[in-house]
Parts: structure tokens; sequence; C-alpha cells
């Protein structure tokens, strides 16, 4: 949208000079050539130091003692002579360069006006696929290495209910950049013509493209149940603006048109330009000095500052012993190091703006990460208070979003929505990101702080404290009429909410113990991802009753959603 | 069927899957039973044949006899765990029970399953049944029937994609 006249038609004229021939069979395109050796730059850097290693000691010894640099080729070459010395380098190097030749050749992306195809690999071929009107949004992703030679890659969001994005590497910048704007205009046809068939129908059924596949496209209520925070883009305006002339009742068909456009447009909202602050709204950023605290106060650091005293107490006994110690610490150390290295990673700069369908987080030290979470795939929100960080009151907040990939995905930035933060930011985020219509702060600050029941949360009975004797008063549950929420530990506090038009399934599970102890344990079964949705050692009637209940709040949030959406459709069409 | 599970609401009517399933367990369990016991009964086997030791020791008798007192425990169980699996039609969603020992009753609304699918092998096929499962979007949702008669599970299958179109809902 920060595309100059993205509601131009003429915007798609440039994705015609790139493939001229969009139609059924578009031509197939190559990446840049330095790709293979960016992307396997490991292995050339293994090869280097394969080879420089023969000369290793000879260079270490000219420059830790001052010898003459005195490279000995001699033995080698007297050996099998030069010239074979000669040809087998030259060899190895052209191998190289002619395997990433090879491979450059056969990895091509083509587009199309309904896909974007991405194949690679001279033997074993490997095509992938996105269907443009599946696509959520598109993010140039910029690693560390790629970035030195000035490259990028354009990854894609498809939410046809694969994990894998589809990731088309790498590209010079700026023609990231521009291609990124003429997909965007590609994928507004492609989903603006999807919209067309939808809307005969929907108006009748109430089922936009949200019900037309269990992976489907982001869910309307979302837009529907909040409509403030979108005001400040210009498309809204627009939109709002088309709206009011519908109801001036100005020529339908070509109104008709341009709302469909714009409506696309809107739910590409997520695709607004990374360089282009204005259309986003930056909620807040992680100021350094509080994630240089978070990462002091962690366990990786406890632990590596246990180590290191270990390390110091046994030199002093005894300073041989260092020899065995220090080898064995190796894999400890390197363990921690990259666990606090990730972790900087993620929250380095860590940037959350609103965009039109939800919110962008963005962060990172040297690779530097964004991606785009639409509300209305939010799925459920776990917020945490480890122990640690109690101290400067900070925060973690986690989210599972349909179609960001599954549980292989957790670590990336695709789940975290507030690395450190304080209570405010919270706050903040859930007034963001959860589909609801009012966020549940109330039952959030309870669940982080509340100990034993209240008016809200009904706790574990008291003769749970056998089975669970030092978090029994903290573990609970509350539910209003739209989100259940869930509360449990006592050091590390932790409290998630699910709202109930996205719980999938509900489950009841006793044990032998349990059922001894007249105790069960309830599952909201979400979508995978790094929530957590259970709640053990309740009281069997209490959560047999919960599970009554939740099972009504569901259904009658399902209800809603759907009459939400075919009322919103209709008046979208309308 | 009684309401044995203090897990699962009052007021819900429970059909249960085949009788004849079981058979069908009864005979699956026997076979792996006689399978586990007879490959932990390799040495005892050995040794009465004389190619290890001259006679079995003593200990070689040890693990093939907890694995079969094991298995016939556990075929002891296979009644009252096929009849605790029930499962209850309501007007949105579908309820769904098991377990004797480690219970659960799960609720899967129509409106949010994905596909259901319907499998046979040969065992099932001979005593005309088949399994049922269901999918949600979400891959803990542990929603089983086995050993349903087939025209039962087709048409189950049938109400259910029937009723899961009619209530879908986005994710």
């Amino acid at each position: 949208m920060s595309a100059p006249g993205m509601n131009d038609p003429q915007t798609s004229a440039p994705f015609d000079q790139e493939a001229p021939q969009p139609a059924p069979e578009g031509e197939w395109l190559r990446v840049h050539p330095l790709t293979p050796y960016v992307r396997s730059w490991l292995l050339i850097v293994a090869l280097v130091w394969g080879v420089g290693n023969v000369f290793l000691d000879d260079v270490l010894a000219a420059v830790v003692y001052g010898d003459p640099l005195d490279v000995d080729f001699a033995g080698t070459v007297q050996l099998v002579g030069l010239g074979l010395v000669a040809a087998v380098l030259c060899g190895v190097v052209g191998l190289v360069i002619g395997l990433g030749v090879l491979s450059w050749w056969f990895t091509r992306y083509q587009i199309t006006p309904d896909h974007v195809r991405f194949r690679n690999g001279a033997i074993f071929r490997t095509q992938r696929q996105a269907r443009l009107d599946r696509v959520q949004g598109i993010d140039i992703e910029r690693k560390f290495l790629p970035r030195i030679f000035g490259l990028a890659s354009l990854k894609f969001d498809v939410a046809d209910g694969g994990s894998t994005a589809l990731e088309l590497s790498y590209l010079r910048r700026d023609k990231a950049r521009e291609l990124r704007h003429q997909l965007l205009g590609a994928v507004r046809e492609a989903s603006g013509s999807g919209t067309v068939t939808h809307g005969d129908t929907k108006g009748l059924h109430g089922s936009d493209d949200a019900a037309g596949s269990p992976f489907g496209a982001p869910n309307p209520v979302a837009a529907a149940h909040r409509p403030a925070p979108w005001d400040y883009s210009p498309q809204a305006q627009e939109h709002r603006a088309l709206l009011a002339q519908h109801g001036a009742g100005s020529s339908l068909t070509a109104d008709e048109e341009r709302s469909r456009e714009v409506r696309a447009a809107q739910r590409l909202g997520l695709l607004t330009d990374q360089d282009d602050q204005d259309q986003q709204r930056r909620v807040f950023t992680v100021p350094t000095s509080r994630v240089l605290l978070s990462l002091l106060l962690s366990w990786s650091t406890v632990s590596a500052v246990f180590f290191a005293v270990v390390a110091v107490v046994v030199w002093q006994w005894n300073p041989e012993a260092l020899r065995v110690l220090i080898p064995s610490y190796l894999p400890v150390v390197i363990m921690i190091v990259s666990g606090l290295y990730n972790r900087l990673e993620s929250s380095w700069g860590f940037t959350l703006s609103q965009v039109q369908v939800g919110v962008r987080v963005r962060s990172g030290l040297l690779n530097e990460r964004s991606s785009t979470i639409p509300v209305g795939r939010v799925q459920a929100l776990q917020v945490s208070k480890p122990m640690l960080w109690r101290v400067f009151d900070g925060h973690r907040v986690k989210v599972i979003t349909a179609g960001k990939g599954g549980a292989d995905d957790l670590e990336g930035l695709r789940s975290l929505v507030l690395p450190v933060g304080s209570p405010e930011n919270v706050a903040e985020i859930l007034e963001l990101v959860l589909p609801l219509a009012e966020p549940p702060t109330e039952l959030v600050r309870d669940g982080l702080n509340g100990i034993d029941g209240d008016q809200n949360y009904t706790i574990s009975p008291r003769r749970a404290r056998w089975v669970d004797p030092l978090t029994w008063r903290r573990t609970g549950f509350a539910m209003d009429n739209a989100v259940l929420a869930m509360r449990w530990g006592r050091l590390n506090r932790n409290v998630s909410v699910i709202p109930h038009h996205k719980t999938q399934s509900l489950g009841l599970q006793q044990g032998p113990v349990d059922r001894r102890m007249k105790l069960a344990s309830i599952h909201a079964h979400m979508i995978a991802g790094p929530v957590t949705t259970a709640i053990y050692h309740l009281d069997v009637r209490q959560s047999r009753a919960l599970l009554a209940r939740q099972t009504g709040l569901a259904r009658a949030a399902r209800d809603r959603v759907n009459q939400d959406s075919a009322h919103h459709s209709r008046e979208e069409i309308q | 069927m009684p309401d044995t599970n203090d897990l699962s609401p009052q007021g819900l009517t429970w059909k249960r899957v085949s009788p004849d399933y079981i058979k069908v367990r009864l005979i699956s369990g026997t076979i792996s039973t006689v399978i586990w016991t007879v490959g932990f009964g390799i040495p005892l086997i050995l040794g009465v044949l004389g190619i290890w030791g001259d006679s079995p020791a003593p200990w070689m008798w040890f693990p093939p006899a907890v694995v079969l007192v094991w298995g016939l425990i556990d075929l002891c169980l296979i009644p009252r765990r096929v009849r605790a699996i029930g499962y209850a039609e309501e007007s949105t969603e579908l309820w769904l029970r098991k377990g004797i020992i480690f219970r659960s009753v799960t609720v899967v609304p129509y409106g949010r399953m994905q596909y259901v699918d319907i499998k046979t092998g040969p065992l099932l096929n001979a005593f005309g049944l088949a399994n049922l499962t269901l999918h949600t979007a979400a891959a803990n949702t542990d929603a089983d029937l086995p050993g349903l008669p087939r025209a039962e599970a087709d048409r189950l299958r049938e109400e259910l994609t029937r009723r899961g179109e009619e209530l879908m809902v986005g994710l």
C-alpha cells in the first residue's frame, strides 16, 4: 500500500514486464548468481579451511613467533609434482564454481497470475508453489551474509495449511523490493478474482472465504470487531468512502469492482512496505537495556555464572583438574552461548507495529526478521512471567497463529509478540493481538498475580495439594463470554487466553490417581503452537461443568462469528 | 449404555461400538501376545533345543512369562475397554469417551471437523467393521471411533460431513 498507486490498475504493468507471458506458462526467472555460494557458505568456508589448514601451521608460526613466512609447498610438490598440485587446486576451485553455477542454473522461479513457483536441484528436483490468492503476507528477510552482498530473500506466508513457507532467495535487495510490490499487485488480482466467485454466494450463506477451506483466509470477524484501530490507513478511509458512496447510490458495478480491490488490498494491509513507517503505527520498541537485563536474568546466565564459579573453585583447589574440566565444559558453553544468542536475536530491537490486518513484529541483531500476525488468525495467547524477571516486572507473550507454521517453528519470531516487556506492553498487546472486542485485561492481570480462588478464577480443590503441593492455589481457570483463561505456576507465572471461537475441540481426562482423588484435567485442543492450553488437577465436578459450559460458549461464539461474517460480507457487497 | 463415567454430563444418549470389535481386538491381541512371547522366549527356545547350554537356565523363563502375563491381563481388559468406548451425537457437537483406567471425554464441534477418515483392515473387514477418525485443525484432538459396523461408519461419516458443512467455521 506504500506502493505508489497500489490501487491503480496500472501497477500490475511492471509485473507484465517481469514475465512477458504471465498467462498459463510464465517465464522461469533466475535468482541472483551468488545465491548458491551464499547459501552454502559453510561448505565453502570448510573447503577453504581444509585447503588452508595444510599451511596453517606455517602461517601461525609466522604470525605468533615472527618466523619468516615460509610456506613449504616443496614436500607436496616433490611428492606429486607441481603441475598436479596446481591442477588439483584449480580443479577443486573449478568444481566449486561449476557446482555453484549448475545449482544457480537450475534454481528458478516463476510468477503466473495464480501462482508463485520455486524450483531447484539439477538431479533431485524440488518444486514449491504458493497460490497467490492464499498468500497472507510477503516479507523481506535480510540475513547477515546475504546482507553483506546486498541480497535479500522474499518469504511468503501462505494460508493453505502447509507449514512450510515458500522462500525466494536470493535477489538483489532493490529487485526483491520491486518484486514484492509487483507481487502485491498480482496477489490483489488473484484474491480479487477469488472474491468475485465468493461474492455471489456468501451473502446467502454467510461463509466468507474463511469458511471456504479449513485453513481459510483471514477471518473477517477480526476486522468487524475492531473498527477503530484501522482508521489511520488511507485504504480504510477509501473503503469507507466507497461504502458511503454505495449508500448514496452511485454506480454499483464500477464501485463494486473497486471496492473488491480495496477489500483485497485491505487484506494485504500486512504487505505494507517495511521501510514505509507512515503506514504502520509503531506500538513499542523494546529498549535495549531491558533486552540485556532480560538476558542477564535468565537461567542461561545463571548457569553460566554457576559453571564459572565451579571452574574458579576447582582451579584454586587443583589447577591440574582444569585440564579435564575445560573440555567437558565446551558443549555446555556452546549451548548456553547459542541459547543466549538466539534470545538476543529474537529480542534485539524488537518492534511491534500495528498494520491493518493485525500486528507486525520485527527484530534482529545480525539477521533482521519480520513477520506479520493477522489478528483474525490468532488462536491463543500466553503471558509468562519467569521467576527471575519479577525483579523488573518482565513479561513474555507468545501466540499461536494459524498457518504460521506449527510446532517446528516455535523458536522463530512467528510466535513471539513480546520477548520481554512491561505490564503496559502486555496490555497493549492484549488489545491489539486478540481477535476480541474487549481485551481480557482483568483476567490476565488476575491470572498473573492472583492466588486462591476469587470471583473470576476457580482453583484446584484443597485435596489436590497431594499431587500439586506448591502451585495448587494458583492452578485455575476463569471464563467470560469471549475467552477461557487458564493460569498456573507460582514462581514462573503463566496465564493463557483462548478465545471461545478458536477452540477446536475439548477434552476431559482422568488417570487412576485423579480418579481416586476426584480430580480431572481439561484440555482445550488448539492448532499446534507454543501455548499451553491444558489445566490439571481440577475438581471433577467443576471440570465437568466447565466442559459443558465451555462447549456452550464455544458454540455461541462460533454462531456469532458466522453471523458476523455473513453480516459483514453482505454489508460489503451491498 | 450405563452412565459409568463421571466425566461426562448427564442427559447424553451414548452409543457403543460394535460388540464384534471385542473379537477383533481379542484376535489381534492374542496374535501380538504370541509374537511378543515368542520373541522374548528366544533364549528359552534355544535353551530347550540345547543350542544355548545343555538345559534352559532358570532366568530364561522369566522374560516370556512376564510378557505372557502382561498380555493375558491386557486381553482380559479388552471387553471392558471396548465397552467403554462410546459416542453421542448432539445437535452441534459429537461427544466421544473412552478408557477405563485412563478415562477421557472429548467434545468435537461438527463445525470444526476438517475431514473424516474411514479405515479398515483385513481383520476388521472380516467382521464388517471400520475405524472412523475425525480430524480437526488441532493435532491433539484425539477423536477415534474404532470398530463401528460398516454401515454405521458410513452413515456417521455422511452425517458428520453434512453437519460439518452446515456449521463450518473459519479458523
